[in-house]
């Protein structure tokens, strides 16, 4: 072929081998199942070349050479291991451990540390090289992750993670020689600097110098290598489907990784972010194991599954009004559907909605306005931003944290451009154009932006347009701007950022947090449109990415669970609940002095607990099956239990159909599988 | 703007050159100059630290006054290499060079030099052997041996003015390469010329330019390396400071070679008047479009800036550099992709040294072969070495390369300051190695010194005398090393702080036996797998210190004691740990303080037994290294010592039973014999010295004289010892009256402190009427009172100890007339110096340079010795120059007795070899090795001369101490007895320093007999201090040995 690379003939340690030009001496060796013991070096990263771990001898010279950064050249001779070879790795992993505190025993991360690893691998049984360190500092600021730099080995595999990854340069080395120290941006603590959590750097760190705190120590030998599992899977918690590798052991979580294997690296680079990585081992609160009822004094008691049943099928079915349903977001698409049904065809709720209001009912209300005058589109993949030489947030992305990583990569690597309408404080230092927008003018600054971007556009628009134009016609863009009152240079950034918009030839438009939501409708269709000057995508997808408030959003959206508006007063309803903390929701205010409020939830709800009547347990979405739809609704995978649910706790879609028994309305399915596949039916028919 | 043309541009440096002429005028024509003076003021930092911006103004105020404008051109220079003897100035014409300048001068220099047309004596530079002036610039042999090119602009030329260059030819260069060259021609040039980088590692500069040539790619870097960071280099700063456009004009040139249009210059900011001028130097570039747009009218464009360096040594790497430049954490890359392939922002780059560029033009003026005319085989050129440390003329240094490290140490920098001893050169910075005195006639180049363990580098040169420690000297490097390491890789970062904390261990005196090996071992992992030269390179101080002073290692880790008295936590006053013996000096002299003379004497007896005669005859090591002598001169501790044994009663040591069954013998009654057997007698054992002489006292009575040392001194000290059991056995000679066997069988351990006694030799064939006698015999035999044959025209072969002392004797014995002839020169004599001065007071000629050839019959009494003279040429072992017989011409000293005193070898009689010590190829008994007196004898010991070869008393009597006390172990490790401990110490108050008593006064002289009447008889010639002197002496004393809270 053409394109495949030229390939040179190498000898390692006597075997003669082929390999493509251009590829390191490490890449060869292991490509032919050769060990060469690394440090620093990791297959996601670039090479560094630092720890010297890999040296080995090249055509017979005393000069060994770091084997992860030198490329083999033809007719090259490598000795991967001898006398000489072995003495220098031991010394330098000798240097390595005398130069800070390692010793095993107090590591968090003993038995699952690269350093410790290679100390058996060269069979480091002592220490020649005399111990001298200083305490170094501990930095446990962060609430996820802890930075012990006494066990730092000055690798630089987080500092590289940080910037190739998640394209925050955060973190950095300072000092010289042995002061050598690895900190957050300008030598902050990791609470006070701009680091996101996305926990790359922990997931690098060879030893425990960078630590999960809520799974340290989980790792130390006496725990059977067999209760032992990870699971390939992805990440549920915001619709971008991160690949990742749940780590289990004995039934318990362990923690959760990124895919940072070559080959198969996304765009993502196997990058997670602090709630796919961080936030599913937290638990809220105490788990529920049977159900409870609160009695006339307010207290809760456990009670059989029977009553509480009862208690449910006869409040709900009352048939008095004012009955409603709301499901969690971050629920899998089958829970959604049995839900839908038991609430619209079993009880005949006057409102079924999720958790997070009329959000998503905005983004339906703006499809149907562009589908009024177009055809019907996509949503971008997420995964174009990168491509992308112009990015136009609107909005903040607090519900993707990854998204600001592949931003701030785009900027780095590709010279992207970003202009930024409201705030976003994760970008702003970061952006070509910015301007500021005050809550409550999104919806006139879209505007604003969408007209003096028609007017600047050159090409040929068609027919659909014609509405848009004659009602962006009257518009006054410095009006607009002065109404939103925008300073001076602020003007002027608004209209660099057109000018750049316009003139980009592949731009993309996010619209994230704040400019979702029932007073902005508006909003979301101004950036459509806008969207939509550019043209679309070759998948017939326009060049807008939503960021949606839930992991299966989407799936909710797609489902029809969302309220145009609220009907009537609640008075009695039923909450299906995932982990989310409910202890701030603007929602607690609507389920006050509620006849009857009936809980499906796998934790205790602390904010419900004078407000709910009923509680039912459910498992946690680790330990039941279940189909999650992507954030721009084209893909449906299904995650499979990683965790055993406790025994006293069913099934959640077993739950909801022993609910669904009990009224009128006989679904068609029973089964799991049904459901999954009714489910995958009823998406694909909503495309 | 005011662009220049290649016509225009010849123009300006004919105008220019015009006006310059008169600086390169070196001879002073005759009467009043028709043209203005043109005063050369050092500008550069060097000058700039010794306040020569206060003088420049102090002299136009002058000029003003004296309404001197129209005849006097001031031009502000760059550092003409004279750093030592700054503020300097040059006038011309004539270059008259003046040094030290003060403000005041100003109107002297003007009056005197301007106005009168002589130049002012004081402030002229001084010959460092007669003393003479030296007027002019060009008769100093700092500056006369010297070849400048890439500083051929230094001190004739303003560095803030392109004009200036322009009139010496500057950009003529550049206007060549860019308008009738190629960058083909161009490279082939410089490649022709074998210019190898000057940054260190010496690579050839064409050829790296080639490579980066052929990379392919629309845009190319053209790098200067400014971020000259070595301890003791500043070649770069004086020419960035001295000729900024040199360096520019280079890098025009390599631009056009390579096909850069862009350029980078990264200078440390440590270097703000580099910077400053470096900035002028563009901007004017710029005014003139020799920067720029179509520079000169060629259509080539080059444009450059500066990247000031924040001080990291680490960012001269090249790849750091390049990385510092992009705006990142400045560390080492690892290559491949090489610079010339991916160098800064990925792009094909070329980073040359600030003196490689600055030699460019130079090149393309001349030509390649002109360039390669000097140099050696593979090193072509000239370079620069900024020579500094305990050298006379410190100071920046450019000379052909091949020059021998001897000539730039001894001729141009004017050898080592303080009449000390040269010990060593440490070149190439913290990568480079230490050269002994031995390879100082190793031509400077590249082979060369990577041969020896060291490296060319940028040219940092710092002589070292025997005043440094070398274990220090490679601590002090891998600390900086370890410091500046920039901490990527694990074999720098770790390594150099791991050997580091060995080296810190060794120099604390807590050195550990293997630790040698360990830093031996680490070295050379940190050669194989550090990532950068940095790493790769940081152990070399410690490998060629290694190589070249093992002993001095071995000596901190063994003994716990620095030889050169540097390692401070070794020891408390310097001059106690300088002291072979360890003389209490600093208790002694603050008694003397306090005027408890016993209790003084008391503490010189604890460690000496022969306080008296060392108080006379000591070669006091001690003096060299007083830290009095940092502030004026050393305190006379010599004659203090000798003070108290003169002024205080002398105490009585008790004699110790005898509770041990071993006998010992002891074979030589000198001072190394006595002191073992005083210190075994006060173990308890019972000792018997032997000698061959009817009186104890071996060289002492045999070879000293009484007008050094009095007989009833020598006698009273001696006495001490027999006084405390010790048996005598004279006119004995072991193997002749008693066997070796014998001796054997009736005592359990031997000492032989045999002494060097015989006088070597020469080739010289007797002549009738010619007495021809060793020194040692000589003296002997006067001594012996065998009145020996004294001529009347005594010739003396030698200039040690001997010779001086048989010529005094000679003189006093009735010769009319003593002359000592030396092969080399008096600075190199290695008798004591105050022994020569007190000879030559006496009227002992003295005749250096010069070797008996052999004997010619004259008639009368006399006969003619003929000697070849001789001159000095390359270096010995002793870092001396070896003296070479000068063809053909010859002198003649008539003479009729002539003594030798060349050297003294053991006496081999008695048939020492049959008893099984080993004997050395010099003749000299040998000891174990890790052991100062034990031989591979039985139960034998030796020391002093018979084991050093001639040496001095206190090396016999440390040797006496040291022999004492391994034969004791041997005897109680032989009866697995616990080891010695000797008795509690009489505890006596010292008294610490009193503020008031603190003198600043000069070190006391002793006074001695008149030299015209002591030349003929055998009094004592040092005639002591007297008390109220010997008080103010004392009271010199610093007190080293003070800690904080004494």
């Amino acid at each position: 072929m053409e394109n495949s690379p030229k390939q040179v003939a190498v000898t390692i340690d006597g075997r003669h081998l082929s390999v493509p030009e251009g590829m390191t001496i490490l890449e060869a060796a292991r490509q032919n199942s050769i060990r060469i013991p690394t440090l620093c070096y990791h297959p996601a990263l670039s090479a560094w070349g630092g720890c010297r771990l890999c040296v080995v001898e090249v055509d017979g010279s005393p000069k060994l050479v770091a084997s992860c950064v030198m490329p083999v050249r033809e007719g090259m001779a490598v000795v991967t291991s001898n006398d000489a070879i072995i003495l220098a790795r031991r010394t330098i992993l000798e240097f390595l451990f005398a130069e800070r505190n390692h010793y095993c025993m107090i590591c968090s991360q003993s038995g699952d540390c690269e350093l410790q690893a290679l100390a058996y691998e060269l069979q480091m049984d002592h220490l020649t090289v005399p111990q001298s360190f200083e305490p170094y500092p501990v930095d446990i600021t962060s609430e996820y992750m802890a930075i012990d730099q006494n066990r730092c080995v000055l690798c630089g595999r987080c500092v590289r993670a940080c910037g190739e990854i998640a394209g925050a340069y955060v973190l950095n080395y300072q000092n010289r020689g042995i002061k050598n120290q690895i900190v957050f941006d300008m030598n902050v603590s990791r609470e006070e600097s701009s680091c996101l959590s996305c926990g790359a750097c922990l997931q690098l760190c060879p030893t425990g110098a960078i630590f999960n705190r809520y799974r340290s120590h989980r790792s130390v030998k006496g725990h059977e290598k067999s209760a032992r599992t990870s699971m390939h899977d992805f990440c549920s918690r915001c619709g971008l489907m991160c690949e990742t590798r749940t780590v289990v052991e004995n039934n318990q979580l362990v923690r959760i990784d990124g895919i940072l294997t070559p080959g198969d690296l996304g765009p993502e680079r196997g990058q997670l972010c602090i709630k796919g990585r961080f936030e599913a081992l937290k638990t809220p609160g105490h788990r529920l194991f049977h159900p409870m009822m609160r009695d006339a004094d307010g207290a809760w008691k456990e009670v059989t599954w029977k009553t509480a049943m009862d208690r449910v099928e006869c409040q709900m079915s009352a048939g008095q009004g004012g009955a409603f349903g709301l499901i969690s977001g971050q629920c899998a698409n089958e829970q959604l559907m049995i839900f839908r049904d038991l609430m619209l065809k079993g009880w005949a709720v006057d409102t079924l909605d999720t958790l997070d209001g009329r959000l998503l009912s905005t983004v339906a209300s703006a499809w149907k306005g562009l589908a009024k005058n177009f055809l019907a589109f996509k949503e971008a993949n997420w995964r174009r931003i990168l491509d992308a030489d112009h990015i136009l947030v609107a909005g903040s992305f607090e519900t993707q944290p990854l998204i600001g990583g592949l931003i701030r990569r785009a900027i780095l690597e590709k010279r992207s451009t970003v202009s930024v309408l409201g705030s976003c404080d994760a970008l702003s230092s970061w952006s070509t154009h910015h301007v500021p927008v005050a809550p409550g003018n999104e919806s006139l600054i879209t505007r604003a932006f969408l007209a003096q971007a028609l007017k600047s556009h050159n090409h040929q628009l068609s027919s659909g347009w014609k509405p848009i134009l004659s009602e962006l016609a009257s518009v006054d863009v410095q009006a607009c701007l002065t109404q939103a009152g925008l300073e001076n240079n602020a003007q002027q950034s608004f209209m660099a950022a057109v000018n750049v918009f316009v003139q980009s030839g592949n731009p993309m438009v996010i619209a994230g947090n704040g400019v979702i939501g029932p007073v902005r409708d508006e909003c979301l269709r101004n950036l459509m449109f806008l969207s939509l000057i550019k043209g679309v995508l070759p998948e017939s997808a326009l060049r807008l990415v939503i960021l949606k408030p839930r992991g299966n959003s989407a799936g909710a959206l797609k489902l029809g669970i969302l309220a145009e508006a609220q009907a009537g007063e609640w008075r009695r309803g039923l909450m299906f609940l995932d982990d989310e903390n409910l202890e701030k929701s603007s929602i607690l205010d609507q389920l006050k002095g509620l006849d009857f409020l009936a809980v499906i939830t796998p934790y205790f709800p602390e904010a419900l607990k004078d407000l709910a009547h009923v509680l039912i347990p459910r498992p946690i979405g680790l330990e039941e099956d279940g189909s999650y739809t992507s954030l721009d609704g084209q893909e449906i995978r299904t995650l499979y239990a990683i965790l055993r649910r406790p025994k006293a706790v069913s099934e959640s879609w077993q739950t909801l159909l022993a609910l669904m028994q009990r009224t009128d309305f006989h679904p068609s399915y029973a089964r799991w599988k049904d459901i999954n596949a009714r489910v995958i039916g009823e998406m694909q028919s909503r495309k | 703007m005011n662009r220049l043309t290649p016509e225009s541009l010849n123009t300006l440096r004919t105008e220019m050159g015009r006006f310059m002429a008169v600086r390169f005028m070196d001879d002073v024509p005759a009467g009043q100059p028709a043209y203005p003076y043109h005063l050369m003021f050092c500008g550069g930092t060097g000058c700039r630290a010794s306040k020569s911006m206060e003088i420049k103004h102090r002299l136009i105020e002058a000029i003003e006054s004296r309404q001197l404008q129209d005849k006097v051109v001031l031009v502000e220079t760059g550092c003409i290499g004279f750093c030592a003897h700054g503020p300097v100035m040059v006038v011309y014409p004539g270059g008259v060079f003046y040094q030290y300048l003060s403000p005041d001068d100003m109107g002297e220099i003007l009056d005197q030099h301007i106005l009168k047309g002589s130049p002012v004596d004081r402030l002229l530079y001084q010959d460092t052997g007669s003393g003479q002036p030296i007027p002019r610039l060009k008769d100093i042999p700092f500056f006369s041996m010297q070849q400048p090119r890439v500083l051929r602009n230094k001190g004739r030329i303003a560095a803030e003015r392109i004009e200036e260059y322009i009139g010496t030819g500057g950009y003529s260069g550049a206007c060549k390469a860019l308008l009738e060259m190629n960058p083909e021609q161009i490279i082939k040039e410089v490649k022709a010329s074998g210019l190898r980088g000057r940054g260190g590692a010496g690579f050839p500069t064409g050829l790296k330019w080639e490579f980066a040539h052929r990379s392919p790619g629309p845009v190319k870097y053209i790098l200067c390396n400014a971020d000259e960071g070595d301890p003791g280099a500043f070649m770069d700063c004086a020419v960035l400071e001295s000729d900024p456009h040199a360096v520019l004009e280079g890098m025009v040139i390599a631009a056009k070679a390579i096909g850069a249009h862009q350029g980078h210059i990264y200078c440390r900011a440590e270097y703000p008047l580099a910077v400053k001028r470096l900035r002028i130097a563009i901007d004017q570039a710029h005014d003139y479009g020799l920067l720029g747009k179509d520079i000169l009218g060629s259509g080539f464009d080059f444009d450059l800036d500066i990247y000031r360096g924040a001080g990291a040594f680490v960012c001269g790497e090249e790849t750091a550099l390049m990385t510092s430049i992009e705006g990142k954490r400045g560390t080492p890359r690892p290559r491949p992709p090489f610079p010339a392939i991916q160098g800064l922002w990925k792009k094909p780059t070329v980073l040359n040294n600030v003196e490689t560029l600055a030699s460019i033009a130079q090149i393309v003026i001349n030509g390649g072969a002109w360039y390669a005319e000097l140099g050696t085989l593979r090193s072509k050129g000239t370079k620069i070495f900024s020579v500094t440390g305990d050298v006379n003329n410190v100071g920046l240094v450019e000379v052909p390369v091949g020059t021998s490290l001897g000539d730039i140490v001894f001729d141009i920098a004017g050898g080592i300051a303080k009449g000390k001893k040269f010990k060593a050169v440490q070149l190439g910075g913290p990568s480079g190695g230490c050269i002994p005195g031995q390879h100082l006639n190793t031509p400077v180049d590249y082979e060369s010194l990577t041969q020896l363990g060291a490296i060319m580098g940028s040219g940092g040169m710092i002589v070292m005398d025997q005043d440094k420690c070398m274990v220090d000297v490679a601590r002090f490097f891998m600390e900086f090393c370890a410091d500046e390491s920039c901490g990527k890789c694990t074999p720098c970062r770790v390594g150099t702080r791991k050997m580091l904390e060995i080296l810190t261990r060794i120099c604390e005196g807590k050195g550990r036996s293997g630790d040698i090996e360990t830093l031996e071992k680490w070295a050379d992992i940190m050669r194989n797998t550090a990532l950068c030269g940095l790493g790769q390179t940081a152990s070399n101080p410690v490998l060629s210190t290694l190589r070249y002073f093992r002993h001095e290692y071995e000596t901190h880790i063994r003994e716990k004691r620095c030889p050169a008295v540097v390692c401070a936590s070794l020891f408390d006053a310097p001059c106690q740990h300088a002291c072979p013996v360890g003389m209490e000096i600093p208790d002694y002299v603050a008694l003397i303080r306090d005027s408890r003379l016993e209790d003084a004497y008391t503490v010189l007896l604890r460690t000496n037994p022969f306080p008296s005669i060392c108080g006379r005859v000591c070669e006091h090591n001690c003096e060299l290294k007083c830290r009095r002598s940092m502030l004026d001169e050393p305190l006379g501790i010599k004659s203090l010592k000798r003070y108290i044994t003169d002024h205080a009663p002398r105490p009585k040591v008790k004699p110790v039973p005898v509770v041990r069954g071993e006998k010992i013998a002891v074979i030589g009654a000198g001072p190394s014999g006595l002191t073992a057997a005083k210190d075994l007698a006060l173990r308890g054992y019972q000792v018997r010295v032997f000698d061959q002489f009817s009186e104890a006292g071996g060289m002492l009575r045999w070879a000293i004289p009484a007008y050094r040392l009095p007989r009833e001194v020598l006698a009273r000290e001696i006495q001490d010892v027999f006084d405390l059991g010790v048996e005598f056995q004279g006119n004995t000679v072991i193997g002749r009256d008693i066997s070796w066997a014998d001796i054997a069988a009736r005592y359990q351990a031997v000492y032989l402190a045999v002494g060097a006694q015989k006088s070597l030799a020469t080739d010289l064939k007797p002549i009738a009427g010619v007495q021809v006698i060793g020194a040692v015999e000589y003296l002997r035999d006067h001594h012996l009172n065998r009145q020996p044959h004294t001529g009347r025209r005594v010739v003396v072969v030698g200039g040690g100890n001997a010779a001086v002392d048989a010529a005094r004797c000679a003189l006093r014995l009735g010769a009319e007339d003593v002359t000592i002839l030396y092969r080399r020169e008096k600075a190199d004599m290695p008798a004591q110096t105050d022994e020569i001065l007190a000879a030559e007071a006496e009227g002992i000629r003295l005749c250096c340079l010069g070797a008996p050839l052999h004997f010619a019959e004259m008639d009368g009494p006399l006969k003619k010795l003929v000697c070849q003279r001789m001159i000095l040429g390359e270096f010995d072992a002793s870092a001396r120059r070896k003296p070479v017989p000068a063809t053909e011409d010859i002198f003649v000293l008539e003479t009729d007795h002539v003594i030798l005193a060349i050297g003294q070898e053991l006496d081999l009689a008695g048939d020492i070899r049959t008893i099984g010590t080993g004997i050395s190829r010099r003749g000299l008994i040998e000891v174990v090795p890790g052991k100062k007196t034990r031989t591979s004898g039985t139960m034998i010991f030796a020391g002093g001369d018979a084991v050093r070869g001639p040496d001095t008393v206190i090396g016999a009597i440390s040797d006496g101490h040291r022999a004492a006390e391994e034969m004791d172990a041997a005897i109680r490790e032989k009866n697995a007895e616990p080891a010695f401990e000797p008795p509690p110490r009489e505890i006596l108050n010292i008294p610490r320093l009193m503020e008031a008593q603190a003198q600043s006064k000069p070190r006391m002289s002793v006074p001695e007999a008149d030299p015209a009447l002591r030349r003929t008889d055998f009094r004592e010639v040092e005639l002591g201090l007297v008390p109220e002197a010997a008080m103010l002496e004392a009271c010199r004393c610093l007190q080293c040995n003070l800690k904080d809270g004494d």
